[in-house]
């Protein structure tokens, strides 16, 4: 056992953070004072995403001869650990997970978005960045008696262009534009079974966990600075510990999330591998413990860090509303945690 | 980032596992958790068949008589024994959890000679003697007085809390040794005190849950030799913190796996008990799993890294877990009452108190949050030593600078 991050993961996420830093998001430092939202076409930074699909960060988890890193799960959670950071926004996720299903995609030069239509109401299904969108996987119910239950999904690759969906007007997260999808049944090509779809899922919820620590070990450190810097009553807020305790809370509450989540990167990888030696969860469990805990310390750091600033935490410019925007978003991505617990109590 | 066995950790697991398969069926059933004679007898025999066994002091140096085994191993250690079911430390947990670690890490060639071989035997059983009436998180201003007397020490003063002192040989002891009135983390001194010193009374305390495993001790003109003190004279503090740092590194680890166990038995009850239909009921199971395994991750964390620092003394990240940890204990001995409705009104009715019964288990964690620094220190530990916010002005702050460290 050696459950550090390697040097070469560090480097990784390294790389990311600095081409991250020469494409600030608004509402991250550096765009403070961004007024209104300013999103490319289907709310993509098209030079921010060139970039990336640059450094490979699609092809992550492709092999070297199908034009990807050749790297594993690990590698991925380091990388969109940064993204969260820097509230990178576009269909990262799906895209990642489109590449892993089909190389075509390991290069980054087609956006690929994800719906999954086995989960909430049909007749509600949101999509996101569906302008931006050059592919969308659809995940969908084949004979829709059962829903949830394997063998019964699929997945199906659509042309954006071919669907009928109307733009909502007023998404709540201004950068990331939804569309409302009406029509059923979809028409596409069928490019995974059962297996693939609850494989998309369980990458989707992964990575989206890592995201999520990625904003809740951000905030925890713009909530530090802040405490640090600001005086009320002669002295510097933090040292007060109603606040010192809720930055002790926020430091934690990220901590034990990133420890999820890089345990369960390293057993999704390890699935295969059979069992030896230490008695682990299983890669499902350590997923959902991964997305559960992810969601909950991105939503509370988000809450908290606004706490901390006091007023100006509830302005628009000091953006720290985009934050909890996302993490509520992201919180409804890929599993609710209803969702999760009930997977994880079917292993006890 | 890997979570595998190495080739020589599967082999140190595998040689433990059939040990423990040899050995457990062995032991005499647990004595009753208020038989402090038994329970001594007991806790030192499963400490001289380790040590037989080679797995005494585990991850001590093989220069005192220990294995030299690294953090992981010892981790599997920890994992694997309770996993069996073998004995905890009991109340072997000062000298073997943090006094021995203080004494290999400061005390003097004697000091280690007289003492480490004892404990790793299980032949000498300490106990701590910090925390005072009026000196509990601020333990700081502890009062308990050392005046020197020639070659002695001489100590008045009380102590309160002491855990298993009723059993114990050796009290690491905190005393002030300077004066009363200059600045409180100075002049404070680590001594090793006998515990059949005359002078020592104890005044055996309760707890909530019916048991007497902690005492008030009195000391009344107690002769310690000034060749038992550990470290400079003045330089208590310093070392205290040293023992903090072990007590809180690995003292609750295996209660993590413990925990995860006792969570698969609520869930098997709740199966039987119909309290699982209640999806409120369930989801609660779930969520308590998600915590201890995140937090069993966190310990593969902190330990990873504490395998390849050089300091070998546990870092700060460990109050990240002991605040995680006591919390999320005590939620499960609730979850564990819960399930089990009108019965958690009583105890088991033969045994009454005993490890493991779950009205006591629920009662004994109220300690949690409680021992070896309270919820509220942890959280200040996280906040100034590991975030670095300002510490709070102290009404008895003297000038800038001089006040170091801060509650235990
Ligand atoms: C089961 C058990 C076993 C123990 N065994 C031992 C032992 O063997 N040896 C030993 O020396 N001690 C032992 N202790 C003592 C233990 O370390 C103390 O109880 C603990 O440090 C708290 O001190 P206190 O009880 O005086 O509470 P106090 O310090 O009086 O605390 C009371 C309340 O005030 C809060 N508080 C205090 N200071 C602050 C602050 N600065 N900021 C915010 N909140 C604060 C605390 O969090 C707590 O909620 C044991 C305690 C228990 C419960």
């Amino acid at each position: 056992m050696d459950f550090r991050p390697t040097q070469d993961q560090r480097a990784l996420a390294g790389a990311v953070r600095d081409v991250l830093a020469k494409h600030p998001a608004p509402g991250t430092p550096g765009r403070e004072a961004e007024k209104g939202p300013d999103p490319g076409i289907g709310g993509v930074d098209v030079a921010l995403w060139r970039d990336l699909a640059e450094l490979g960060i699609f092809g992550v988890r492709v092999a070297e001869a199908d034009g990807g890193l050749g790297l594993g799960h690990p590698e991925s959670v380091h990388v969109f650990e940064e993204l969260g950071r820097a509230l990178a926004t576009g269909p990262f996720t799906a895209t990642a997970l489109a590449a892993a299903l089909l190389p075509e995609y390991a290069g980054g030069r087609h956006r690929v978005g994800l719906g999954d239509l086995t989960c909430g109401n049909q007749q509600t299904q949101i999509l996101e960045h569906l302008d931006a969108l050059d592919a969308l996987l659809v995940i969908e119910i084949v004979d829709g008696e059962t829903p949830g239950v394997a063998g019964h999904s699929q997945v199906l690759r659509v042309e954006p262009i071919e669907l009928r969906a109307d733009p909502v007007p007023h998404p709540v997260d201004p950068r990331v534009p939804l569309h409302r999808l009406r029509q059923k049944p979809l028409r596409g090509e069928i490019v995974g079974d059962a297996g693939t779809a609850d494989a998309l899922l369980r990458e989707g919820a992964l990575l989206t966990a890592a995201y999520q620590v990625g904003i809740a070990a951000v905030l925890t450190e713009r909530a530090v600075a802040y405490a640090k810097q600001r005086t009320q009553f002669g002295r510097a807020i933090g040292s007060f510990q109603a606040v010192k305790h809720l930055c002790a809370d926020m430091f934690a509450r990220a901590e034990l999330a990133r420890a999820a989540v890089h345990s369960a990167a390293v057993l999704l990888c390890d699935e295969a591998a059979g069992h030896d030696g230490a008695d682990l969860p299983t890669a499902a469990a350590a997923v959902s413990t991964a997305k559960l805990l992810a969601d909950e310390a991105a939503v509370a750091n988000a809450r908290s860090a606004i706490q901390v600033h006091g007023g100006m935490g509830c302005t628009w410019e000091m953006g720290l509303h985009f934050f909890l925007k996302r993490a509520w978003a992201l919180s409804l991505a890929y599993g609710r945690a209803a969702d999760h617990a009930d997977l994880i109590s079917e292993s006890l | 980032m890997q979570l595998r066995d190495t080739p020589d950790q599967l082999r140190f697991r595998e040689d433990l596992r059939a040990w423990l398969r040899t050995v457990l069926p062995t032991l005499d059933p647990q004595p009753s958790q208020d038989d402090w004679q038994a329970r001594r007898t007991y806790d030192s025999h499963w400490q001289a068949l380790l040590h037989q066994a080679g797995y005494a002091g585990l991850n001590w140096p093989a220069e005192y008589g220990g294995r030299g085994a690294t953090p992981t191993e010892h981790l599997i250690f920890l994992e694997e024994s309770e996993l069996a079911g073998a004995p905890y430390v009991g109340v072997n947990f000062v000298g073997l959890l943090h006094a021995g670690p203080t004494l290999i890490a400061e005390a003097a060639p004697e000091q280690r000679e007289r003492h480490i071989p004892a404990i790793l035997r299980g032949d000498e059983i300490w106990c701590q003697g910090f925390s005072e009436p009026d000196a509990g998180s601020d333990l700081a201003a502890l009062r308990t007085r050392a005046v020197r007397d020639g070659d002695h020490y001489v100590v008045d003063g009380r102590k309160i809390w002491t855990s298993h002192a009723e059993v114990a040989d050796f009290c690491e002891l905190l005393v002030r040794t300077g004066p009363a009135d200059g600045p409180k983390h100075q002049g404070i001194t680590w001594l090793i005190m006998p515990m059949d010193a005359p002078g020592v009374t104890l005044r055996p305390l309760m707890t909530a849950g019916g048991s007497t495993e902690f005492s008030e001790m009195i000391l009344e003109d107690v002769r310690i030799p000034v060749a038992n003190r550990v470290g400079a004279e003045g330089d208590g503090w310093r070392i205290a913190m040293v023992t903090f740092a072990f007590e809180r590194g690995t003292g609750f680890v295996a209660e993590v796996v413990w925990a995860r166990r006792r969570l698969a038995e609520i869930a098997a009850l709740a199966r039987e008990n119909t309290a699982w239909e209640d999806s409120e009921t369930r989801r609660r199971i779930a969520r308590l799993a998600a915590e201890f395994d995140a937090l069993w991750a966190l310990v593969k964390r902190n330990v990873s890294e504490a395998e390849h620092s050089a300091a070998g003394i546990p870092g700060p990240g460990s109050s990240v877990f002991k605040l995680r940890f006591s919390e999320a204990r005590q939620h499960l001995d609730d979850l564990h009452a819960d399930v089990r409705g009108r019965d958690a009104l009583a105890f088991d009715d033969d045994l009454c108190t005993y490890d493991g019964e779950p009205g006591y288990e629920r009662l004994r964690s109220l300690a949690y949050t409680i021992a070896a620094g309270t919820s509220q220190v942890q959280r200040n530990i996280i906040g100034e030593r590991i975030l670095g916010l300002p510490k709070e002005p102290s009404a008895t702050a003297p000038a800038a600078g001089a006040a170091k460290g801060g509650a235990r």
